[in-house]
C-alpha cells in the first residue's frame, strides 16, 4: 500500500478525510487488482477504482466499521468492470466481432496442452513465474478472461457467472475452458516440460 | 451436471493453483491523489450539478411539480375535449380577425399539400425511399469497411 505519501489531511469534502484515506489505503490494491484482472487494462481499472470509492464515500458510514465493507467494494468493482466492459462491446461488436467470428473455430473445446508446473516454470523464481503469469492473463481475449477470472479469482459458479454476464452456461462453461487451455499454451511458450490433454 | 473428464479436470486444478498464486497487484501512486481531488471537486459543484439525489428537498418537490405539469401539457391533446378548448378559443379568435385569416391560409396550405400529395405516383415515393435505403446502406458499408481497415493497419 501507498505508504510513502502522507495522509490527507485537508477537508475535500470529506466527512473524516483521514478515516477515508485510511480506508482506501487499505483496500486500493484490492479494487485494483480486481478491476484490472477483468478488463486487462491497468488506465482503464484505475478510473474504476476510482469510481469504485467514489461509492464507498458516498456510503462511508455504513462501510467504515463493517467487516463486509471488502465484499462490498469487490462487488462494485466487479460490477463496474463488467459494465464497463458491456458498453465497450456494445459500441463495438458489430465490426470488431465479426473479424473474430470467422477465426473463432467451432464449439467443441480445443485440445489442452500444458505443462506441469514445476516443469512450466524451472529456472523462474517465484516473482518472474508471477510475472508471465500475469502477463499471459492480460493477453487473453476479453470473451475468455472475463468469465476464468470470475470463476477462478471471485469464485462465482458457472450459473452465477453466466447469470451476470447475460450468456448461456454452455457457452460460460466453454469459454472458461478454452481460456484455461489457451492459458496454459501461452505459459507453455516459456516452459521446457509438455502433456497433451485432448479434450 | 455430467463430471468433467479427468484431463479437464487436471487442468481447472492447474490454472486454479497458478492464479491462486499471483498477489494482488499494487494500485498506482496516483489513485488516491485522483479520488480525493474528485471528492473535493464533487463537493465543490452547485447543488444542481450532483444527482438528484443530493438535491436541496424543496429543490426535489418543485421539479417533480414541473415534471408533472410539463407531462400535463404534453399529453394535453389527449385528454381536452373540444368543447373545452375550443370553444373559448372560437370566442377568443372572434375579437381577432387576423387569427381567422391566418387559420384560412393555413387551410389553404393544407389543402395545397394534400393536392401535391396526391398527384404523386406511389412508384415515385417508393423508388425515393429505396434511394434512400440504398444511400444509408452504402453510407453504412462505407463505414464499416473504413472501420476494419484502419484497425488491421494498427
Amino acid at each position: 500500500m501507498n505508504d510513502d505519501i502522507p495522509v490527507q489531511t485537508s477537508s475535500s469534502g470529506l466527512t473524516d478525510p483521514v478515516a477515508f484515506t485510511l480506508f482506501m489505503r487499505n483496500y486500493q490494491d484490492m479494487v485494483f487488482t480486481t478491476a484490472v484482472r477483468l478488463t486487462g487494462d491497468a488506465p482503464t481499472a484505475e478510473d474504476i477504482a476510482q469510481e469504485v470509492f467514489m461509492k464507498a464515500h458516498a456510503h462511508f458510514g455504513m462501510l467504515q466499521a463493517s467487516p463486509a465493507a471488502g465484499g462490498w467494494l469487490k462487488t462494485v468493482t466487479t460490477n463496474l468492470a463488467l459494465n464497463h466492459l458491456t458498453r465497450y462491446r456494445n459500441r463495438w461488436r458489430l465490426f470488431s466481432e465479426l473479424r473474430r467470428a470467422d477465426s473463432d473455430g467451432g464449439d467443441s473445446p480445443p485440445e489442452a496442452e500444458f505443462a506441469a508446473p514445476e516443469e512450466l516454470f524451472s529456472g523462474l523464481d517465484a516473482a518472474e513465474r508471477r510475472e508471465c503469469v500475469g502477463r499471459a492473463l492480460a493477453q487473453l481475449p476479453t470473451a475468455q478472461r472475463v468469465p476464468l477470472v470470475l470463476y477462478h479469482f471471485e469464485e462465482l459458479s458457472c450459473d452465477e457467472i453466466a447469470g451476470q454476464l447475460g450468456v448461456s452456461l454452455a457457452k460460460v462453461k466453454t469459454d472458461i475452458y478454452r481460456a484455461r487451455a489457451a492459458l496454459a499454451k501461452l505459459l507453455r511458450r516459456g516452459g521446457p516440460g509438455r502433456e497433451t490433454f485432448p479434450g | 451436471m455430467a463430471p468433467l473428464p479427468p484431463n479437464h479436470e487436471k487442468l481447472e486444478r492447474f490454472i486454479h493453483e497458478v492464479l491462486c498464486d499471483l498477489p494482488l497487484r499494487r494500485a498506482p501512486h496516483t489513485l488516491e491523489r485522483r479520488v480525493l481531488a474528485a471528492l473535493e471537486q464533487r463537493a465543490r459543484l452547485s447543488w444542481w450539478r450532483q444527482g438528484f439525489t443530493h438535491w436541496p428537498r424543496p429543490a426535489r418537490a418543485s421539479f417533480l411539480v414541473s415534471a408533472v405539469a410539463a407531462a400535463g401539457l404534453v399529453t394535453a391533446p389527449g385528454w381536452l375535449t373540444p368543447s373545452t378548448v375550443i370553444a373559448p378559443l372560437a370566442d377568443v379568435a372572434s375579437h381577432l380577425g387576423w387569427l381567422t385569416t391566418a387559420r384560412d391560409l393555413l387551410d389553404t396550405f393544407a389543402a395545397t399539400t394534400g393536392i401535391v400529395g396526391q398527384a404523386i405516383p406511389p412508384l415515385w415515393l417508393y423508388g425515393a425511399l429505396g434511394v434512400v435505403a440504398a444511400l444509408y446502406a452504402a453510407l453504412f458499408g462505407l463505414g464499416a469497411a473504413a472501420y476494419r481497415t484502419l484497425t488491421t493497419m494498427r
